[in-house]
């Protein structure tokens, strides 16, 4: 009875607990939280030293690869999953206070956490602790696929089928719906945190330069391209010469970053594939007929769609806002929440 | 054919999505492509671009979708996005989206792997379990003292067997399976007549002081043994009881059983005393200190030295 009572008081909220950014939708309010998922921690001196939250988000951030030694800032999801359930559940914490106002009670908000949907027993079990931990009275799992159709106004309870490919920054989920289900659910670990590591590789191989994540993933908003054809655009870039020691700056082309990016691409690119294999024909012909729609900060990267659209035949549309859409989705199941079951994903 | 129908159509509405579409034919025509090449390019099917270029975005699979198609056909003729979609926002507004599948129907469908399985009325089960908790409360509460009555009854019966047999009461056809106490101090009454010896009077009282009563004056023994013997002969014609009568030389344990296998006598006898024991043949005898007993059955002396075993002798008087 008093945890109805708190509940009725305090607003729900849904989260999109990505590998690079965190939004929170608040009930009624909508998305009132989008910061990236980093978080730094100050070691204060001594042996026995505490360890103080110094900044989360968009602070924490400017902070990454920039940090002396008395500072670390940490991305605590890796992969669309925890990699540190302490640093996490901090982060989730500050974030919850910061969407909260301070009131006499703490908030004890009934939560909606989007999960990978190639994440594992244990991988859900942590994230759902976490929210737990962070103040959280229920948690309830949603798969992201089904979060970003929904956000992207997808008819997810109609009988036909849908397709949506939510590039993330740790992972790329492909999922088929209908019905308000599921019907077939991928996930590779592949996705914008891949395209940096890409980029910096092929950097260091090809130039000899040693540039910092920030940089690559600059470098990959500017410039980056996943099908050839287009203009070609240049961008200056400042880096290490390895050989040097030295801090240099060289010009590098959009041809070049399409080639770094053509492994990770491909994996994308397979994982589409072996979905459209999965599909049953009836759902693969609705699909065949709409196409499927990219969403996530992936889905922003030059002519992804064009990739797709090329490699599979296929009409492929980008979402629009894709970085929201699995935030809007989660609140839209947030929003009609207590009428809705299956769209939730168990343990 | 298609294209003759669909210019009718443009003709008759002056929506902005028709003129909008119109302008998008115009563009596609302006740079020498026919919709089939702009179908192929967009991974669309030709009827789907037509469908765009009328305006009847109706012919296209939804909301998202046609948004979607629409966007993806102005950057390919490198027109802003954001106008196209402005001029068709009336029919492409987003939608709210409905999370649920339709449902028009209500039912469970049976579960576990009994397939057909009958309908358990819940509520008749619960009414019968809560019947069977009420009679059982009601017997344990309220016929519990009835239980003890007749329990009582038990304890008494020997009692009232055995008053009329030690003081040989003609009246014993009363003690026959008297149906309370009361009947036993019913008797009561007689024994001045049979036997004026005062020492009987308390006999009714207790079940094990009676005993060592009677032969307390010796003269009052001998009168009882003849009365018994008048008196017995009606007694067992009409109920079939027998009497058996023990003396006792030395202290002596017996059991005495009847037909029933009930013990209708239990208990030791001092040296010196007699006890009569009455009831239904056969009985089923134990007699400790055998050597030191005698008995009279029918009113004859029976010789139990055969069935004498180290002092106990363990017999049945037909």
């Amino acid at each position: 009875m008093f945890g109805f009572l708190r509940s009725y008081f305090s607003n729900d909220l849904a989260i999109d607990l990505g590998t690079a950014n965190t939004l929170i939708y608040v009930r009624g309010k909508g998305i009132v939280l989008d910061e990236p998922s980093v978080v730094a921690i100050r070691t204060e001196g001594g042996p026995n030293a505490k360890r103080t939250i110094q900044a989360v988000g968009h602070a924490a951030k400017q902070m990454l690869g920039k940090t002396p030694g008395n500072i670390t800032a940490i991305r605590p999801m890796k992969d669309g999953v925890i990699a540190d359930f302490v640093v996490t559940e901090q982060m989730i914490k500050q974030f919850i206070k910061k969407v909260h106002d301070s009131r006499m009670f703490s908030p004890s908000p009934r939560i909606i956490i989007c999960v990978p949907c190639g994440s594992t027993q244990v991988e859900r079990r942590a994230i759902r602790d976490a929210a737990l931990a962070a103040g959280a009275s229920q948690v309830y799992l949603i798969e992201e696929p089904m979060a970003a159709a929904i956000g992207a106004g997808l008819p997810v309870s109609d009988a036909t089928g849908s397709m949506v490919v939510d590039i993330g920054g740790g992972t790329t989920e492909v999922g088929v719906i209908s019905l308000g289900g599921m019907v077939y659910a991928g996930s590779v670990r592949v996705g914008g945190d891949k395209f940096d590591d890409s980029i910096v590789n092929y950097i260091r191989r090809n130039y000899g330069m040693l540039i910092g994540d920030t940089t690559a993933e600059n470098i990959k908003k500017e410039i980056g391209s996943a099908f050839p054809g287009s203009e070609v655009r240049e961008m200056e870039v400042k880096g290490r010469n390895l050989a040097e020691g030295i801090p240099r700056s060289f010009t590098i082309s959009s041809n070049e970053i399409l080639e770094a990016l053509t492994e990770p691409l491909n994996q994308i690119v397979s994982a589409v594939k072996i979905a459209l294999e999965q599909t049953p024909p009836e759902l693969g012909a609705d699909i065949a007929d709409r196409g499927m729609v990219l969403t996530g900060g992936g889905a922003l990267l030059r002519d992804l769609d064009r990739l797709l659209m090329e490699e599979t035949g296929l009409p492929v549309i980008v979402a629009e806002e894709p970085l929201t859409c699995v935030a809007r989705g989660c609140g839209m199941a947030l929003e009609k929440m207590d009428k809705l079951g299956s769209i939730f994903a168990s343990e | 054919m298609t294209e003759v129908h669909l210019d009718q159509h443009e003709a008759a509405s002056s929506d902005p999505a028709a003129e909008m579409g119109a302008q998008l034919r115009q563009l596609r025509e302006a740079r020498g492509e026919t919709a089939s090449d702009v179908a192929h390019s967009l991974k669309l099917t030709s009827r789907q671009i037509e469908a765009m270029e009328a305006g009847r975005l109706d012919l296209l699979p939804g909301a998202a979708f046609a948004r979607g198609f629409l966007r993806n056909y102005a950057r390919y003729l490198g027109v802003d996005a954001a106008t196209v979609l402005a001029a068709f926002e009336a029919e492409v507004a987003p939608r709210v989206v409905e999370l649920a599948p339709v449902s028009n129907a209500v039912g469970v469908m049976p579960s576990g792997s009994g397939g057909r399985s009958v309908q358990i009325p819940v509520g008749l089960i619960a009414g019968a379990l809560l019947l069977v908790v009420l009679v059982g409360w009601y017997f344990d509460w309220f016929r519990m003292p009835e239980e003890n009555a007749e329990a009582e009854e038990h304890v008494v019966e020997p009692v009232a067997q055995a008053v009329p047999a030690v003081t040989s009461v003609a009246a014993a056809p009363q003690g026959q399976v008297s149906e309370s106490a009361l009947a036993a101090s019913g008797v009561v009454p007689s024994l001045p007549a049979a036997a004026p010896a005062t020492p009987a009077a308390p006999a009714p009282e207790t079940a094990a002081a009676p005993a060592p009563a009677p032969p307390a004056p010796p003269s009052a023994a001998l009168a009882p043994v003849p009365a018994a013997a008048t008196a017995v002969p009606p007694a067992p014609a009409a109920e079939g009881i027998e009497h058996i009568v023990f003396r006792f030389e030395g202290e002596s344990w017996i059991e005495v059983r009847d037909a029933r296998g009930a013990i209708v006598y239990s208990g030791v006898n001092g040296a010196g005393s007699s006890r009569t024991v009455q009831g239904k043949p056969p009985f089923a005898l134990v007699v400790g200190n055998a050597r030191q007993v005698s008995l009279d059955y029918r009113g004859k002396p029976y010789d139990m030295k055969p069935h004498v075993r180290v002092s106990v002798a363990r017999f049945t008087l037909e």
